[in-house]
């Protein structure tokens, strides 16, 4: 890291996620250019941005997905300077991405997995029968036919089952952040009901901060946002209210590419 | 043409005597059980003239051939004077660019064993093409094929011979980065072929395709061996191999793929389908895949055998016999041949179609050709003209 | 990777609940008899003369002994064997104790060391018999009294052959493996020492399965037991091998034969988890012949040695006759196995289905290597080979040579093979859940082996999960 880096331990005490000047590449080049985003306790953020923008590639990097090299910047979480940390350390700390296209793991039946990563959470601490409640309450509530948890990680699961399923470790571990890339992409009506659902779920029993990655904004319908970040060519261009939701609901993001394109000229 | 003064071999000069045994031809490179008699075949030839072979371009000495030390000696000492071709890049020279080859052997104009040197600059277009047709003798060609940077070369191989031919074909490919090489290959009959391909994917992100459709009866054989190394980044490989096997055919395909240390990104992968029709039917495989390198993806499929009892009942409820659908699928992979095949070759099909099952299958082929080739001139016309170059103007298109 | 992530830190807290020193343990060998090194014709006299064998069975080790001297290893194919010198290895070692049905008889290092790989406990908990074999001679052997009163007959095949079996083992000894088969069933057919002779008699079926574990405790010696198998029609046996040594600097050669029959209508299950040094070259064979509607399932674990030559063979002679194969192989650093298996289809509608999967890591080699062979007679025949193939780095190897021979038109035959990696994603995705890298390669691996050891008995399952694990240690960084 370069002398020039901010502290991101000085930033607000309110904020949960910080990121201050990120700028990432990959062997091809630079994607994320000096972006700052900060995501407070318990809000409801949602990233928004044209296809391409680079709202994944934040997401993951959040996550500390090692394909990606941090160029300069940081990322802090929860107090701490997590740059450097790999991805488990990062989830044990409280983040969760949810994937815009869950891995399929043969040979890993659904349920020895969920036991696994709750093991690994002190404070998730529970008695093995209340786990198996807590598990069959949850797959309930998302409408998940409990033989999916004997079923292979993932293999086989339809587009919509696989999100089901990534709702339900969301719920199962209570983040303190979820990271949802594009959970609504690819479903049915009836699917994307239950996502929603979870994630109302999960904003009021878990207390969690959200931060919802798409490029459309159905999802958002039934969600409370409190803050709007727009990302153009790889940089927050604009930070906003809910409000701005329904204004890029109507306008598009055009402004904000014309925009980004100006200052690139300039 | 001077074959006999030049001792070459041929049909007519080929006394048993005058024979030599080629050994361990189209060994596979990884080999496996002896007993099981898969790893190498063997092949019979007139003797090659004493003397110091075909010599080659420099650029062409380094491509590798798969078929064997014996054979590759025997092609080069038998061949009288090495094609050799340098396809050129899109420069605006005004000349004429030579972009490819084409030999005949077994054709009463063309060389009885060739070979062949074809390089294709950086981003040049290139082809080749081996029509081997005719019933007798050993005919064979050897094929050298370079790819520079982002060049293309497209090879058909049609070896269309008869009763006791036999064929040998050796074809070796060395692509640089971003080229491209495709092998189309139909081997209809003949006593013996034996086949073989070896390509080296040097560059990043060359690829590789080839696609084999044979077809084999009475006590034809099919020898084939693909040898493909993937040594560059990003690199593509296929192969493909389809075929039937009718009477007492017997077919060997050895097909690896060696993803060698490096070749990151690269994927390999081969397929075969083959439809054991015959009661004394012999068809050995062996698909091979070397790896020695993580980040990439190799697979392998092969469907062997009769129609399943599914797709049988399905075709016996259209009112197909069994015996009927063994005939659609080898007249399918003749026609395949007729309608994808360049004119020249053909024609050749479709006369081979008329020379071993008749009229009926040669009409079959052209009607498949004038589907295609159809585009250059209207249907009927042009069925005429293939009919009348099969001598089936009278049989007519009803 | 942050101080508080570094892989040796998590190296030591993930894997305290193995037990490297479980098989790695050596024990004197003093008080032992040991034939000299190398092989000689006296060598052989010596070995017979010991076990008070029939003539013919004198015959057959020095005709086999001669067929070792004239054969040669094949120069087109398989791993190197040039570490292997057989003028250095012990033929025949023994502890000199009498067999016993007893673990209190047992002399006491022995029985320790049978006790720390778990055998008496598992003959307690789930087994109907076991048999214990320490380098050259069986030292223990044991049945339960309900089975023994089915008839079922579990002792090693020099007892058999005092013991009134004679005639029907000088029908089968070798017959499926003759020892012009290949060099090491000829050298074995000259010093074959200990192993088990079980005859199960028409109709009975066993609920218990029956064990044999080797144990190669001596240094530069070799292990030759024979294994002959008879499973008469409608009869059913799960059979268990287990197998392993301690790891030496000289090299040590495992060349046992299993020769099982599998009568018409009888079940065999034959399951293996190989465990065998690192310094071990084992050059084993396993043949099975089918009769009429019967069946033989293979499940095949192959961790240890040097260098591996197996190939379990399927002889499918019957109608409706089949073969089932479970294999899994994991080469680590150090390790060149060739593994695969071997069906031969000469009877109409016989099946036989192929399930291999292979790890290699650390520089480790696997050649997954099969036969398929449907011979005119084998109509409507259906066959079909599956392999994987992970490659957990980029020193390894994993080559995959499937070999098929089809000469019957209404057969059907499909086989499918792939190789690849663990993708970046699925890496990421764990990790995303709060999984070390290292556990998360680990729990793929096992995931990819879930096919397998679902297939074998519950303890075995555990150690072989515990076996990945430990050749995952590290497997990162």
């Amino acid at each position: 890291m370069g002398p020039f880096v901010t502290n991101p331990l000085h930033a607000d005490p309110n904020a949960l996620l910080s990121v201050s000047d990120l700028s990432v590449s990959v062997e091809d080049g630079q994607i994320l250019h000096d972006v700052n985003l900060t995501v407070d306790r318990g809000s409801a953020n949602v990233l928004m941005g044209p296809n391409g923008a680079g709202k994944s590639t934040l997401g993951h990097v959040i996550m500390g997905d090692g394909a990606y090299t941090v160029d300069s910047g940081a990322i802090a979480f929860d107090g701490e300077d997590v740059t450097a940390l790999s991805a488990d350390k990062r989830s044990l700390a409280g983040i969760f991405l949810s994937f815009q296209a869950p891995v399929e793991i043969p040979g890993v039946p659904l349920y020895s997995f969920l036991r696994s990563i709750t093991q690994k959470r002190p404070e998730l601490k529970m008695s093995a029968r209340k786990f198996r409640q807590r598990v069959r309450e949850l797959c309930e509530s998302l409408d998940m036919d409990p033989s999916y948890l004997t079923r292979e990680l993932n293999v086989g699961f339809s587009g919509g089952e696989k999100k089901k399923v990534e709702m339900l470790q969301l719920l199962l571990l209570e983040p303190k952040l979820a990271i949802l890339d594009e959970t609504d992409s690819g479903l049915d009506v009836d699917a994307l009901g239950v996502v929603s659902r979870g994630i109302q779920r999960f904003r009021e029993e878990c207390d969690g901060a959200l931060l919802v990655i798409t490029h459309n904004t159905r999802i958002l319908e039934r969600l409370a946002v409190d803050r709007v970040h727009v990302m153009v060519d790889g940089t927050i261009v604009a930070h906003g209210g809910g409000d701005l939701v329904e204004r890029i609901d109507a306008e598009g993001f055009e402004a904000y590419e014309r925009r980004a394109a100006e200052s690139r000229g300039a | 043409m001077t074959r006999a003064t030049a001792g070459a071999p041929g049909a007519e000069a080929t006394p048993l005597e005058g024979t030599v045994a080629l050994e361990a031809v189209d060994a596979a490179s990884a080999q496996t059980w002896n007993w099981l008699a898969i790893n190498e075949t063997e092949l019979r030839v007139p003797k090659a003239p004493e003397g110091a072979g075909a010599s080659l371009p420099l650029w062409a000495k380094d491509v590798r051939l798969a078929c064997g030390a014996d054979a590759e000696k025997w092609i080069s000492r038998c061949t009288e004077a090495p094609i050799v071709i340098e396809a050129k890049g899109a420069e605006p020279t005004g000349a004429a660019k030579p972009r490819g080859a084409v030999v005949r052997p077994g054709a009463p104009d063309g060389e009885t064993v060739s070979t062949v040197a074809l390089k294709a600059e950086a981003g040049a277009e290139g082809f080749a093409v081996v029509d081997a047709v005719g019933a007798s003798g050993t005919t064979a060609s050897a094929l050298r094929l370079v790819a520079l940077e982002g060049a293309s070369l497209e090879v058909d191989v049609l070896i269309a011979r008869q009763g006791e031919a036999q064929h040998l074909q050796a074809i070796g490919a060395t692509l640089a980065e971003d080229a491209s090489i495709a092998i189309r290959i139909w081997v209809l009959g003949g006593a013996k072929t034996a086949l073989s391909v070896a390509s080296d994917l040097v560059g990043d992100r060359s690829s590789f395709s080839s696609e084999l459709r044979y077809l084999a009866g009475a006590d034809e054989s099919v020898d084939v061996t693909y040898d493909v190394r993937q040594l560059g980044r990003q690199t593509e490989a296929r192969i493909g191999a389809s075929g039937v096997l009718a009477e007492g055919a017997s077919k060997t395909l050895r097909a690896s793929i060696d993803l060698v240390r490096g070749c990151k990104g690269s994927h390999g992968s081969e397929a075969e389908t083959v439809l054991v029709a015959g009661e004394h039917v012999t068809n050995k495989t062996l698909p091979v895949i070397l790896c020695s390198e993580d980040d990439v993806q190799g697979d392998h499929g092969a469907t062997i055998g009769s129609l399943s009892p599914e797709q049988m009942g399905f075709l016996r409820s259209r009112g197909l016999s069994e015996r009927d659908v063994v005939s659609l699928a080898s007249q399918a992979i003749v026609d395949d041949a007729a309608s994808r095949l360049d004119a020249d070759l053909s024609t050749d099909v479709v006369g081979w179609a008329r020379d071993v099952w008749g009229g009926e299958a040669s009409k079959s082929a052209a009607d498949a050709a004038a589907m295609v080739h159809g585009t250059i001139c209207d249907v009927p016309s042009c069925v005429t003209s293939m009919a009348s170059l099969t001598g089936l103007s009278d049989e007519g298109e009803g | 990777m942050a101080a508080d992530g570094t892989p040796s830190q998590r190296k030591r807290t993930e894997v305290a609940d193995v037990n490297r020193g479980l098989y790695d343990f050596v024990k004197s060998e003093e008080g032992y008899e040991r034939f000299d090194d190398g092989l000689s014709a006296e060598v052989v006299r010596e070995i017979s003369a010991r076990k008070d064998e029939p003539d013919w069975m004198l015959e057959l080790r020095l005709r086999s002994l001669e067929i070792y001297e004239r054969t040669p290893m094949p120069a087109n194919w398989g791993p190197s064997i040039a570490g292997l010198d057989m003028a250095h290895i012990s033929t025949y070692v023994t502890a000199g104790s009498e067999q016993a049905s007893s673990w209190d008889d047992v002399p006491e290092d022995i029985k320790d060391t049978f006790e720390r790989l778990g055998i008496p406990e598992a003959e307690r908990t789930s087994l109907a018999g076991v048999g214990a074999q320490y380098d050259s001679e069986l030292v223990y052997h044991n049945m339960r009294e309900e089975v023994a009163q089915q008839g079922v007959v579990y002792s090693g095949i020099e007892e058999a052959l005092h013991e009134g079996w004679e005639d029907l083992i000088r029908e089968r000894f070798m017959k499926l493996v003759p020892p012009t088969d290949h060099k090491f069933a000829a050298l074995h057919g000259a010093v074959w020492s200990g192993g088990s002779f079980v005859y199960v008699p028409e109709g009975v079926s066993l609920d218990f399965p029956l064990q044999s574990y080797f144990r190669l405790n001596a240094a530069g010696a070799g292990q030759f037991e024979h294994t002959l198998i008879i499973v008469e029609p409608g009869a059913d046996l799960h059979f268990i091998e287990g197998c392993s040594a301690p790891k030496y600097n000289v090299a040590n050669l495992h060349a046992g034969c299993v020769e099982l029959f599998v009568g018409k209508g009888a079940r065999l299950r034959y399951s293996t988890i190989e465990n065998w040094s690192k310094n071990m070259y084992n050059l084993n064979t396993k043949r099975a012949r089918v009769e009429e509607g019967g069946a033989i399932e293979w499940v095949s674990g192959s961790f240890g040695s040097h260098v591996s030559y197996l190939y379990p063979s399927s002889l499918l002679m019957g109608r409706g006759a089949s073969c089932e194969f479970t294999g899994i192989t994991f080469a680590g650093a150090g390790q060149d196995l060739d593994t695969g298996c071997k069906v031969h289809l000469a009877a109409p509608d016989t099946r036989a289905s192929v399930s291999t999967k292979s790890i290699s890591k650390g520089g480790g080699v696997s050649t997954f290597r099969s036969s398929v062979v449907v011979t005119p007679a084998a109509e409507n025949a259906k066959v079909s080979v599956s392999c994987q193939s992970l490659m957990l780095d980029d020193e390894s190897r994993s080559d995959t040579i499937p070999a098929m021979d089809v000469r019957c038109a209404t057969a059907q035959v499909g086989h499918e093979a792939t190789i690849g990696r663990i993708s970046d994603d699925t890496i990421l995705y764990l990790m995303s859940r709060g999984i070390g890298e290292e556990e998360a390669r680990t729990m793929v691996v096992n995931g990819f082996a879930e096919p397998i050891s679902k297939e074998l008995p519950l303890e075995y399952a555990v150690e072989m999960n515990n076996l990945i694990k430990l050749e995952m240690e590290g497997a990162i960084g």
